[in-house]
């Protein structure tokens, strides 16, 4: 069965839950970092021993402010814990630490560029605080399943984002997390990543004719572990309903888990929905104007408005200004380097076609590496300066992710300099034309390509080191006089 | 050790060092105050061999300030009521000069009274509850045990004020205890909600007259000036306390699975029925039956819950205002009726402490004073009730009428 998904409206909300980077867990001193080896970073309060209380840490309050004031969020006057009540090994204390009752921050948006290319502003309903829970691990010892409990996640800061039942599409789903994710990091809380676990998302879908305005029976889906996941998640689920709506089935509230291989949603559990008790022994957070407004200029200038402002300041063109303000530490090292002289449109592509791919091919980001914002403008001039060519560079360049030695110093020590000079230029045309006098033939019976074939030899003879427009004059004189 | 009074009973007492405030105090406690390596079940099978890893925060000042741990005794499970306890026992049979006693519906109140002690729940955020295995998070807080407001106050002061492993009590630090005055001038109203008497019966409204009375007269120093106030709907603090005490209860007791402590089922064929089958073995009955009821609010009926909590507000400031007028409230500790230490169930139990608990409901400082207000042969003991954070007035009070009763021994 194939149903005809354009007759229904797909009405799509996210929950995402973002781990915050606080050096500690919300409530003790323990280190935040869950990978350690297992059950290290605990303690009474996190272990839930009898007679611990909950210490709410100030360096999750502000990370979970900047947080929301970065998804445009109003921060609430007053917010509080509640004990979200369930009874899973998970969770040994049997509730969750959250904030149900007295969010953290309400009414934020995100805005993104919809399919037709228009601007779509999506809401966001809310954004809490809560504690992780414990981590599982599902085991056999012989033949006999064990499952282990790992307290190291368990009181790990987290932000519970709830959006809006505002999106459409699976691509909007993806734009959201997309510019969410992107807004995050630039504010330094989270490192926000969904294939590390340090950003969840899960989707609330639900179908309607084409035209309605009622709100139907929505179906949650869960483990996704990429953006793509969610779109690809969604996209199934939207036509699972449309074929259930079809059939005239009804769709029941439930929660599905997303299987990445089958590429299918499976029935996981009816949609939980337990108590929530305020916490006596949390206190509640009230804002103080003042401690806000600092708060709110720690905030950095966003992705957004530094796109446009890369277009006006530094006439990029919209898809360079959208790619230099993807991630914050690119967009100052790219800022950085165009103040030290670097022409902007040079600057970024270079970025984008060697510096972000090397990045990414060795697992790192700029802070893991000694490049500099100076050392790279120093060596973008010694390509304007025509000392190294485009080749060598990139040489240069990987060794500079390594080196903290100015780039000068390593075209010198490498031996990478441009050779522009003609006699030797010559040299090695003439070399290259007299051992392949078959080529020399072809040419002058009008086969252009065999140029290239001469300029790949004699920049390889050269090292790769020549002067690429000054051996392409000498090689065509020599071909031409021939 | 003596295992009919005591659950745990170190070789030799405890004791940190030999200076300070409370240099050579012998203190007992209960096993749900945690001292480190120490047996702390709070009387229950579910933390059934729980040593804590950790001394309290009032533990571990008591010890700085020099005094000495000679034991913990046994108490009701959960410290909901005073059925088992024997702290009072331990207390006149000589172990111990103070008793620190868990005070969630006025179990320390009602221990001393029973025994002729004098018993004091400090204001809610005092004294720290760290290192406190509670049942009750917003009402509990730890009360003492001692022969007189003087000793109590100087306990008080060494273990009070901000901690910061407890961020629910007051930032602000609240005004120092001081040495309680044995005589002070100046004359204090007290009043009486007459409210209370529809609870009395005839000769118990005349033996708290009588006491009242007594007080009211020049031979209390100054003396007081006792009249008489309006508390309406005095009920409605049981209601509101039973409601909201249930739910906390039941938020409490969730860690209570028997998996790293405590009564483990050996069967059960996978975690969720363990979980039943220990917590259904490690529970007492009226432990059970008060989770039940606060379970119910929290999944079945929040709205209840929640309007408990309104009439909690409402019941904080109705008092507020009544100590605009009248700096303390007096009442009698107990019902002349009822056998507190033989309350099974929660009804008994809560019938039992309907006098004390709204102390506990509003986190106000009460003093129970025994011997001055007799029924016949049943001591009904006096509460000296004052505003939250106002414990050194209240002590000071408990003080004077103290000196009066010992001066009048000694005629």
């Amino acid at each position: 069965m194939n149903p005809d998904t354009n007759k229904y409206e797909a009405i799509i909300g996210l929950e995402i839950h973002v781990q915050l980077n606080a050096a500690t867990k919300l409530f003790c001193d323990c280190p935040n970092q869950p990978g350690d080896a297992p059950n290290r970073n605990t303690c009474p309060v996190c272990l839930w021993l009898p007679g611990a209380i909950p210490r709410l840490s100030g360096e999750a309050v502000e990370k979970a402010v900047l947080g929301c004031l970065a998804a445009n969020c109003t921060i609430a006057e007053e917010s509080a814990f509640d004990q979200k009540v369930y009874y899973y090994p998970d969770l040994p204390k049997g509730f969750q630490l959250s904030q149900h009752h007295k969010p953290l921050a309400v009414n934020g948006w995100i805005d993104i560029i919809g399919e037709n290319g228009e601007a779509r502003r999506l809401g966001i309903h809310h954004i809490h605080m809560e504690e992780d829970v414990a981590r599982l691990v599902h085991e056999t010892e012989g033949r006999t399943p064990i499952s282990l409990v790992d307290f190291n996640r368990a009181g790990a800061p987290l932000i519970e984002i709830v959006t809006e039942p505002d999106m459409r599409s699976p691509y909007e789903a993806m734009e959201f997390l997309k510019s969410l994710r992107t807004r995050l990091r630039y504010t330094g809380c989270t490192e926000c990543s969904m294939e590390q676990g340090t950003m969840r998302a899960d989707a609330n879908i639900s179908l309607r004719p084409a035209g309605t305005e009622a709100l139907n029976t929505k179906v949650e889906v869960k483990n996704m572990n990429s953006i793509h996941h969610v779109g690809d998640a969604i996209a199934y689920e939207i036509l699972r309903q449309a074929e259930c709506l079809e059939r005239k089935e009804p769709v029941t509230l439930h929660t599905r888990l997303w299987d990445p291989d089958k590429r299918i949603t499976t029935p996981m559990r009816e949609k939980f929905a337990g108590p929530c008790v305020p916490d006596p022994s949390v206190p509640a957070i009230r804002m103080d104007a003042e401690w806000l407004e600092k708060i709110r200029q720690q905030l950095p200038e966003m992705p957004a408005q530094k796109a446009e402002r890369f277009m006006a300041d530094y006439g990029l063109a919209p898809n360079e200004a959208h790619a230099m303000s993807q991630e914050r530490d690119m967009a100052e090292f790219f800022e950085a380097a165009v103040k030290q002289v670097a022409t902007p449109h040079k600057a970024a592509t270079w970025i984008t076609g060697h510096v972000t791919p090397a990045l990414k091919e060795r697992g790192q980001s700029l802070s893991d590496t000694c490049l500099t914002p100076e050392h790279f403008a120093a060596l973008l001039s010694l390509i304007d300066q025509e000392r190294v060519n485009a080749g060598a560079a990139r040489e240069v360049l990987l060794q500079m992710l390594e080196s903290e030695a100015p780039p000068e110093e390593i075209v010198a020590k490498g031996g990478y300099q441009q050779i522009s000079d003609s006699d030797r230029l010559e040299a090695i045309v003439d070399g290259i034309l007299a051992d392949h006098p078959d080529d020399v033939a072809a040419y002058q019976n009008g086969n252009s390509k065999v140029l290239g074939f001469f300029m790949g030899l004699a920049m390889k003879a050269s090292q790769g080191k020549a002067n690429p427009r000054r051996l392409k004059e000498i090689l065509s004189k020599r071909l031409d006089s021939n | 050790m003596d295992s009919d009074l005591f659950t745990y009973q170190p070789a030799s007492p405890l004791q940190a060092s030999r200076q300070g405030a409370l240099a050579g105090t012998q203190i007992l406690v209960q096993p749900d105050l945690s001292v480190k390596d120490w047996l702390t079940d709070a009387g229950s099978r579910a933390l059934a061999g729980f040593h804590a890893v950790m001394d309290a925060t009032t533990v571990a000042r008591a010890k700085t300030a020099g005094a000495c741990l000679t034991g913990s005794t046994h108490m009701a499970e959960l410290g909901l009521g005073i059925n088992g306890n024997t702290m009072a026992g331990a207390l006149s049979a000589g172990y111990g000069r103070v008793g620190l006693v868990t005070d969630l519906l006025g179990e320390a109140r009602m221990s001393a009274c029973l025994a002729g002690w004098y018993g004091f729940k400090p204001s809610y955020g005092l004294v720290s509850r760290f290192g406190l295995v509670g049942l009750v998070p917003s009402m509990e807080c730890t009360g003492f045990i001692a022969p007189n407001p003087a000793e109590i106050a100087a306990a008080l002061e060494a273990v009070a004020g901000p901690d910061e492993n407890d961020f629910s009590m007051p930032a602000a630090s609240p005004q120092p205890i001081g040495p309680v005055a044995a005589s002070e001038n100046g004359a204090n109203r007290i009043g009486m909600p007459r409210q209370i008497r529809e609870y009395l019966p005839a000769s118990a409204i005349e033996a708290v007259d009588a006491a009242l009375g007594r007080m009211a007269q020049a031979e209390f120093d100054a003396g007081f000036d006792i009249q008489e106030t309006d508390l309406p709907g005095f009920d409605l603090f049981s209601a509101a306390h039973q409601v909201i005490a249930s739910v906390e209860a039941s938020s409490s007791c969730g860690k209570y699975d028997g998996v790293r402590y405590g009564c483990r089922a050996e069967d059960g064929r996978d975690w969720n029925e363990m979980y039943i089958n220990s917590r259904s073995q490690a529970f007492g009955t009226r432990i059970k039956s008060f989770l039940f009821q606060g379970a119910y609010f929290q999944f079945e009926n929040y709205t209840d819950f929640e309007n408990a909590c309104i009439l909690r507000r409402k019941l904080v400031s109705r008092l507020d205002d009544l100590f605009e007028a009248t700096p303390l409230l007096a009442l009698p500790v107990r019902l002349p009726h009822a056998e507190p230490e033989r309350a099974e169930t929660i009804e008994e139990t809560y019938t039992a402490f309907g006098l004390t608990l709204p102390a506990n409901l509003a986190g106000l400082p009460a003093l129970c004073i025994p011997a001055v207000a007799r029924d016949g042969e049943t001591d009904l003991g006096l509460q000296l009730i004052g505003p939250r954070l106002s414990d050194a007035q209240v002590l000071t009070a408990g003080q004077r009428i103290y000196t009066r009763i010992q001066g009048d021994g000694n005629k």
